[in-house]
């Protein structure tokens, strides 16, 4: 038994998005050692043999290493661990059961010689675990559906992301079909505790569900890596994420740069190869700038380890060329706007200033004095999974539907018609509070409703009788 | 598992808390009684019992 050693280079290519096939058999060994380890803490937390036990020692090796390596036995026994234990009550490491036996829908898919094979897990009880409210057993139609989409998605990854697809095959062993949010499009999660396992909705294209297994098997392995080495600090607090609609930790924002480093890989090849047309510009515009600034923000922000530091460091350089790549400058202009407003927006419902600065503000206001200087703090909100409705229309400008009953203020937004928008949200007729705070955050002058929106909306909220723009240029001072 | 700086030296790498037990059988661990093994099992715990980030997920509306 020795402790798990990584070279330097390896840990930069895991960075980078890169891992070799070496690197990703040591994550394999690790996960499953883990497992392992889990599972001596079940057997040793009581006095006699359980059930599991006694049947896993009647096993061969191989067989019981495939169970054991399988992730559904690692959310069990994780949960088990977590939960039963603390519960002890007379009998009921017996109740636990053996160790889950793979369940579900075999499916394995082939494309130019290369093959992925996947368990659909429709039937293992706990499969909830994996973050998502999972389907019921499927109907043969839906299994179908799944095999179908399955293979348009290999077929493109195979096609045009080789090295993607070769990271899938090493890593993806289980989907969880699961419930769809009416909220959004398609839903997708991943557990700690079950790595090569994903969540997810049922996908409606080959494109969208290769994205989406990019992404979660990105969250897969950076669970793996943060299992063998602490990439964060503790006790850092909570901050911006431009893919989430609510404050995360440190490390959520961690896990949220690495999967879309791959999801911006993704669509820079399709990009290149001439495939996925507006869709592909705008997503590697918009997500090769959010990688690159996040990383930089988690590098300096003090929030990481060595290790950590290491790896977002490579992380960043990977990007970096990606920045100055050709992309149609329109599509930019949209992306730009596109980030700009998830940031807004994510500031007027996250960001709140303190009462007593409030009135501060206020009475400074009042008395003719310069603006006092006062700090915006997070306060945590529940996951919310609403997408912007300014995001819809941009979609639907570069899919070349501009629709006709869109606002004015927000068709003049979307244009660069800067003096017109801003018209628009000043007197805010037809829209609501937070498309115009947003909108105000867009095409304002001052920099103090670019910057921060929800300064200048909880000061215009407490001297009413003040002109936004008055307040927002003494803000801006 | 514990964060180091990476070994000096030619090809510097970086060592976990983390052991290898996966050519390890389950009776042979259950057997076994050493240092790195309960250091190990010991981390395992606490990091199952701390604060995490156990679910990452991803809205394709975004």
């Amino acid at each position: 038994m020795r402790p798990f050693r990584i070279a330097d280079a390896d840990l930069a290519d895991l960075g980078a998005g890169r891992p070799s096939s070496g690197t990703l058999g040591l994550l394999r060994r690790a996960q499953l050692s883990r497992h392992l380890l889990l599972l001596l803490q079940l057997r040793r937390a009581v006095p006699d043999n359980p059930v599991w036990y006694v049947r896993s020692g009647t096993m061969t090796a191989a067989a019981f290493g495939t169970r054991a390596a399988d992730p559904m036995t690692g959310l069990w026994a994780a949960r088990v661990l977590a939960t039963v234990c603390s519960e002890r009550a007379p009998g009921w490491a017996n109740a636990l059961g053996d160790l889950p036996a793979p369940a579900g829908h075999p499916l394995t898919v082939t494309h130019a010689g290369r093959a992925l094979a996947v368990r659909l897990d429709d039937s293992t009880p706990f499969r909830h675990l994996l973050g998502l409210a999972p389907t019921g057993p499927l109907a043969p139609g839906e299994v179908a559906h799944w095999r179908a989409s399955l293979d348009a998605a290999w077929r493109i990854l195979v096609t045009g992301h080789p090295a993607a697809a070769g990271l899938l095959t090493e890593v993806l062993r289980v989907i969880v079909p699961a419930r769809p949010d009416p909220l959004a499009e398609g839903v997708s999660a991943t557990s700690a505790e079950a790595f090569g396992a994903i969540a997810m909705s049922a996908p409606v294209t080959g494109a969208g569900l290769a994205v989406a297994l990019l992404h979660e098997t990105q969250h897969s392995v950076l669970n793996a890596v943060h299992g063998l080495f602490e990439l964060v600090e503790p006790g850092a607090g909570l901050r911006y994420s431009p893919w989430r609609e609510d404050p995360r930790p440190a490390y959520g924002v961690l896990h949220g740069v690495y999967a879309f480093l791959a999801v911006t890989r993704f669509w820079r090849a399709e990009l290149a190869r001439g495939a996925g047309g507006t869709e592909a510009a705008f997503e590697f515009a918009r997500w090769r700038v959010a990688v690159y600034e996040t990383a930089g923000e988690l590098l300096g922000g003090g929030v990481l380890t060595p290790a950590g530091a290491r790896l977002v460091t490579a992380l960043r350089d990977e990007v970096e060329p990606w920045l100055t790549e050709p992309v149609d400058t329109e599509v930019v202009r949209l992306a730009g706007l596109a980030r700009a407003d998830h940031r807004a927006r994510w500031r007027l419902r996250n960001l709140t200033v303190a009462p007593d600065d409030v009135t501060a503000l206020a009475g400074a206001w009042r008395a003719g004095h310069p603006a006092p200087a006062v700090d915006s703090t997070v306060t945590a909100t529940a996951p919310a999974a609403r997408p912007s409705a300014r995001l819809r229309l941009i979609r639907a400008v570069l899919r070349g539907d501009r629709p006709a009953d869109a606002p004015d203020g927000e068709l003049a937004c979307l244009d660069g018609r800067w003096t017109s928008a801003l018209r628009s949200y000043e007197t805010g007729l037809d829209l609501d509070e937070e498309t115009v705070w947003s909108g105000l955050a867009l095409v304002s002058p001052h920099l103090a409703l670019r910057r921060r929106p929800e300064l200048v909306r909880a000061a215009a909220l407490a001297v009413p009788e003040a002109d936004i723009a008055d307040l927002a240029a003494w803000l801006s001072a | 598992m514990e964060t180091s700086q990476p070994d000096d030296g030619p090809t510097p790498e970086w060592r976990s808390a983390m052991i290898d037990v996966s050519d390890s059988t389950l009776a042979e661990l259950v057997a076994r009684d050493d240092s790195a093994l309960t250091h190990c099992l010991r981390r395992l715990a606490d990091d199952l019992a701390g604060p995490s980030e156990q679910i990452a997920g991803f809205n394709s509306a975004l």
